[in-house]
């Protein structure tokens, strides 16, 4: 597994469970009034689960299994896929942050840096999704 | 994908409001059914079965850990289900359903982290 993969995997893991501590947290206020903090902290549990953990897991996976470039994946491209991890994880804390404090400089700020990370990623991984039929010509010319 | 088909069969009754379910009450469990219970769950399991492994005979597996994963995982979707949905008439078993269900279903995370954290390696 590429080493920017390794890192993608342990981040989402990281928002996994963080993610799932803010919404256990949010049930047990709901069901028993336990733990009030989780009121304010739902927006942040969704963001972790959903961009912070699944998003993150399909883009650090896919780098690992798509098809790589017969020359290999390309020094620039290696670069940049850390700077979507960066950017991911970045846009994920602003967005999470403003649940809390200046939501309206957090939150669109975030958000760009979430999509930025996303667009890169699409750029980077659009060249990596061939058939079996493309691979299999140039296998046989 | 008895969880998705649970899930969209709930979606389905929720969607014909003369069938008499409270839509507001059971929209957590049709969300958690389905991002929990399905894409989550299958998740852990492509992930428990495709990333690197540390066997054979390796001290470190502990193939326990995932069968603990896989019961808290869906026994804590299923008690929080039918608990979530009863929890506006205050009802005792409904609380302490739902404290349950958010306890086991942080448990079974916790167990996937622990599982998939050491074969998440470079090569």
């Amino acid at each position: 597994m590429p080493r920017v993969s390794v890192w993608l995997v342990r981040a989402s893991l990281l928002h996994l469970l963080s993610g799932a501590i803010l919404g256990a947290s949010y049930l047990a206020w709901r069901a028993a009034g336990w733990l009030p903090y989780a009121a304010t902290h739902r927006p942040v549990h969704v963001e972790q689960m959903l961009v912070g953990w699944l998003v993150q897991l399909v883009i650090g996976v896919a780098w690992w299994i798509l098809p790589r470039p017969e020359a290999g994946v390309s020094r620039r491209a290696a670069a940049l896929i850390w700077l979507v991890f960066v950017l991911l994880n970045t846009g994920v804390l602003l967005v999470a942050l403003a649940a809390t404090v200046m939501p309206d400089v957090l939150l669109p700020g975030g958000r760009a840096a979430e999509t930025a990370a996303v667009a890169l990623f699409a750029a980077l991984a659009w060249n990596r999704q061939r058939s079996y039929r493309a691979t299999a010509r140039r296998v046989l010319v | 994908m008895l969880h998705l088909v649970a899930a969209l069969s709930l979606g389905l009754v929720l969607a014909i409001p003369q069938l008499g379910l409270d839509s507001g009450a059971w929209r957590a469990s049709y969300v958690h059914l389905l991002v929990l219970g399905w894409a989550t769950q299958m998740i852990f399991g492509v992930a428990y079965w495709m990333f690197p492994r540390t066997e054979p005979l390796d001290p470190r597996a502990v193939p326990w850990l995932g069968w603990v994963c896989f019961g808290c995982l869906n026994l804590g979707v299923l008690v929080r289900t039918l608990a979530e949905p009863a929890l506006g008439g205050g009802s005792v078993v409904a609380i302490a359903g739902a404290v349950a269900s958010a306890a086991l279903q942080l448990i079974a995370v916790v167990a996937f982290v622990l599982i998939a954290w050491s074969r998440v390696r470079a090569r």
